[in-house]
């Protein structure tokens, strides 16, 4: 009886995860934005990496790969300029990458949870051109766009973030031509 | 930007546009310089403008679930919820992004829940699932449930030939987790509005909405009976909620789990025996301090005006007269006095533009809610104020206009207006192109 049971429970449980997996996909086919590149890239195997407390020891990372950047408390973190959003930031986890991009555009930002994010760029925080979220989709569930000019050190600011990693890709929206690989 | 830097810039924009023959914006609007640092409408004294800021701090916060260290301020969310933050769902104050088509429905769409009763009756939820459809939960349990929309093209002509084409939802509830609504819960799709002028509508005297010495006929006001005595409600697209003190209870309770001064009990029934046994983030879990911070934020966010370009547009054109003349201005109320607290003590009236009389209005069939079962349930919906339209137009990519975004733009939303607001709709199909074409670029600078 006992073993007839386990297979029971087990057989239930795998239907269960299988039904959870079944619907965050279902989730994940929400956005309306053409995004197949972005799920693909949070599918593959990730970089992982410290996002940096501070701009001086901030670690670089590059469009069309996939991070899981390991975050910071909040207080201890010093940006490059103060987050756009403002927020109590009780028990907060926070960070910052580096990055260029190879073409002036659109490129899109994907996070896997719903974290604040900013784009700095020579002291100034970049406006926000578009965004889309996916409610109970984690690969990705933020996704943010933002025109970018070719080669300029931009930061990219986690914070908010009440997890202490996060999973990051940057992707040239779909209008912009392509990065070399 | 400090608000009073804010203030400056935008009392320097009014000026520099009465200078150039522009009519200023009137009280309560406002230029937004910084969407995400919403100014006010006011000067506020230095207690009030602490506590307004540490609100829209609170606003942008997502909560985490009880028990999270070092999070006692901002623990309790859920179990079982729709949005972590109020943010998520009113960006930046402004209004929900709705449905763009087929598909999930986004998370700032929520689905209410209410078995059916007379209009100013105490609202009751469904029996298992309460007042909200709750569509996210912590890890250890699962939502809800979940909601798809599938559009049907509905498609017509203007009486001058012009084609129009509308997009019709249908609400499919799946993955119920305790079973079936009750056959007769009323489903209801509602996309979060924008709170801009929350605080000056709660200025209009309720003698006002009442039509108290005057020939306002239209619409019902919204009573609503608590306990043994009647209020007047005013917020909300049906509106169910009496002040924003209420509006913001209730939805912290309903759809972000989170007990506060105003609703000390969240939306788990009888029979989400897990989400009632779920560890809490104390009694409330909203402080008194955080809750009215919150209430102050909202009280007296400004109402954003139109840009400069649509304003000027519309300056010369016969808008006005045509929106009068087709008969918008009976619900839409151009003006509506409101009493305000003065800042050296007392009150002071003044008039505000906000296109609404705060009254309900039978707009149809083809706008009513449907129960569990499919029947159309006759549904009154407050008069949506327009201030704050020509904002929207100018900021966002597709428009998501009516309570759950079905109209992809002004003239759709005008296409759907029926029932009391037949004659009214009928006549601006009747336009000519041209003036329908005005009207709306009028609207558009709202």
């Amino acid at each position: 009886m006992n073993c007839c049971r386990a297979r029971w429970t087990g057989a239930a449980a795998l239907v269960v995860s299988l039904l959870v997996v079944s619907t965050a996909q279902a989730a994940c086919k929400g956005f309306s934005w053409d995004v197949h590149e972005e799920l693909a890239l949070f599918a593959s195997q990730p970089h992982v990496m410290h996002a940096g407390r501070a701009p001086a020891g901030a670690a670089q990372i590059r469009v069309d790969r996939f991070y899981v950047l390991q975050l910071t408390p909040q207080q201890r973190v010093h940006f490059e300029m103060p987050p756009g959003k403002t927020m109590l930031t009780d028990a907060d986890y926070a960070g910052l990458v580096k990055f260029t991009v190879p073409q002036t555009g659109s490129y899109r930002i994907s996070l896997d949870r719903p974290f604040w994010i900013d784009v700095v760029d020579d002291g100034k925080l970049l406006p926000t051109q578009d965004f889309q979220g996916q409610h109970g989709c984690s690969g990705p569930h933020k996704i943010v766009e933002f025109v970018m000019r070719a080669h300029r050190q931009l930061w990219l600011q986690f914070s908010g973030a009440n997890a202490s990693e996060v999973r990051v890709s940057i992707t040239p929206a779909p209008t912009a031509a392509p990065s070399p690989h | 930007m400090k608000p009073g830097g804010q203030r400056l810039l935008a009392l320097c924009l009014c000026c520099a546009a009465t200078a150039a023959g522009a009519t200023p914006p009137p009280l309560g609007v406002e230029v937004f310089v910084n969407s995400r640092d919403p100014p006010f409408f006011r000067m506020l004294d230095p207690a009030k403008l602490a506590r307004a800021r540490l609100g829209h701090a609170v606003f942008n916060t997502p909560f985490v679930p009880a028990g999270t260290p070092g999070a006692a301020r901002i623990d309790g969310l859920g179990p079982l919820f729709n949005a972590p933050s109020c943010d998520e769902c009113h960006n930046e104050g402004a209004d929900a992004r709705g449905p763009r088509g087929d598909g999930p429905a986004p998370q700032n769409l929520v689905v209410q829940l209410q078995l059916p009763g007379p209009p100013d009756a105490p609202l009751a939820g469904d029996p298992r699932y309460g007042q909200e459809l709750n569509t996210a939960s912590l890890p250890s349990l699962r939502p809800e449930g979940s909601v798809t929309i599938r559009y049907q093209t509905l498609h017509g002509r203007y009486p001058d030939g012009t084609p129009w084409e509308l997009r019709d939802p249908q609400y499919l509830l799946s993955n119920l987790r305790y079973g079936p609504l009750a056959a007769h819960t009323i489903i209801k799709p509602r996309l979060a509005p924008p709170l801009f002028g929350d605080g000056l509508l709660e200025a209009v005297p309720a003698t006002v909405i009442l039509g108290e010495g005057s020939s306002v006929t239209a619409g019902l006001p919204a009573w609503r009976w608590i306990g043994t005595h009647r209020e007047l409600a005013r917020f909300g697209w049906q509106a169910t909620a009496l002040s924003i003190r209420d509006q913001i209870g209730k939805a912290m309770a309903f759809e972000m789990g989170l007990t506060n001064p105003a609703y000390p009990h969240d939306d788990c029934t009888s029979v989400e025996r897990d989400c009632r046994a779920a560890p809490n983030g104390g009694t409330p879990e909203v402080s008194a301090q955080l809750f009215d911070a919150v209430i102050e934020f909202v009280r007296w966010l400004a109402v954003p005006a139109a840009p400069a370009a649509a304003v000027a547009a519309a300056a010369h054109g016969q808008g006005a007269e045509l929106f009068r003349q087709v008969g918008c201005a009976a619900c839409h109320r151009p003006q509506l006095p409101v009493v305000l607290s003065a800042p050296g003590g007392g009150h002071v009236s003044a008039v505000i533009s906000p296109y609404t009389d705060l009254r309900l209005h039978d707009l149809g069939p083809d706008l009513a809610d449907r129960d569990a079962s499919g029947e159309r349930v006759r549904s009154l919906w407050r008069t949506a104020p327009l201030w704050g339209l020509g904002y929207r137009v100018g900021r966002e990519q597709q428009l998501t206009l009516l309570h759950d975004g079905r109209a992809r733009s002004l003239e759709e939303a005008i296409l759907w207006h029926d029932g009391e607001a037949r004659n009214a709709r009928l006549a601006f199909e009747n336009l000519p192109a041209k003036q329908r074409r005005v009207l709306l670029g009028w609207l558009a600078a709202r």
